[in-house]
């Protein structure tokens, strides 16, 4: 299963919580509001971001850090589990 | 030949290009996005920015696939005269290339691995040629399968 260019959701331990709000400057909040939002206060706290790639060290997102497109490293360590839809997606096609 | 890319795996440029666009060019999400949008705690700009990231990727992989599709099948062709590429589907999910072959009337169905593809595409390897010209030999009934003198 590959997680490389899809969105895929985060659950992170509190020092992978403590590191998205630093790192992103953003005070997460439990009412989906911000652009990361985290759905509670207390670990696990949960994010859901678009993968770049993943490597031993971590999972390379993507995202926008004061209207700039960043790429963030949060190492395996951080993460408690990862949710994705279970649907590949949809289907496109053409004849040639 | 028939052409599919399943799901999709955005490039960095694709997801720049989402993100930079203006949020009311965004293509609308259905109500099964923003139902999804909803479930994984995502704004709805984030989600269509990241919806048409992927949209991006479909259409990029679609014409790549479309065109290893051709290269393949003229060697597919050039291996029997009664075969051809009917179809080739790309699963991003699985990382697979779905490849069916008409060969005598008969279906056969493989896969190839969507890096091997990928870094064909990108290389155009002699070693990486050798081995996708390896699986046609393995896949395709071997009595059909014209050998080289």
């Amino acid at each position: 299963m590959r997680l490389s260019g899809r969105p895929a959701t985060f659950f992170l331990s509190e020092e992978g919580k403590e590191f998205f709000d630093r790192v992103t400057g953003t005070v997460l909040s439990d009412e989906g509001e911000g652009l990361y939002t985290v759905t509670s206060s207390q670990p696990p706290a949960v994010v859901t971001v678009d993968v770049e790639e993943t490597d031993d060290v971590g999972i390379w997102v993507q995202m926008q850090r004061e209207s700039s497109p960043r790429i963030l490293l949060l190492r395996w360590e951080f993460i408690l589990g990862i949710e994705l839809p279970a649907n590949p997606g949809n289907v496109v096609g053409l004849r040639g | 030949m028939e052409v599919f890319v399943r799901g999709s795996s955005s490039s960095t440029q694709d997801w720049l290009r989402a993100q930079q666009i203006p949020a009311n060019e965004l293509p609308p999400l259905s109500e099964e996005q923003k139902t999804e949008a909803r479930l994984t705690h995502r704004s709805e700009e984030d989600y269509a920015r990241s919806a048409y990231a992927g949209q991006l990727s479909q259409q990029r992989l679609l014409q790549a696939t479309l065109r290893f599709g051709r290269w393949l099948n003229a060697r597919v062709e050039e291996r029997n005269s009664d075969s051809h590429v009917e179809a080739i589907e790309l699963d991003t999910w699985g990382g697979k290339l779905q490849v069916k072959v008409l060969t005598g009337g008969e279906v056969v169905n493989f896969e190839m691995d969507e890096d091997l593809v990928e870094q064909f595409l990108i290389t155009g390897s002699a070693e990486l040629e050798k081995s996708i010209f390896r699986l046609l030999e393995i896949n395709l009934p071997q009595q059909r399968v014209a050998r080289a003198s």
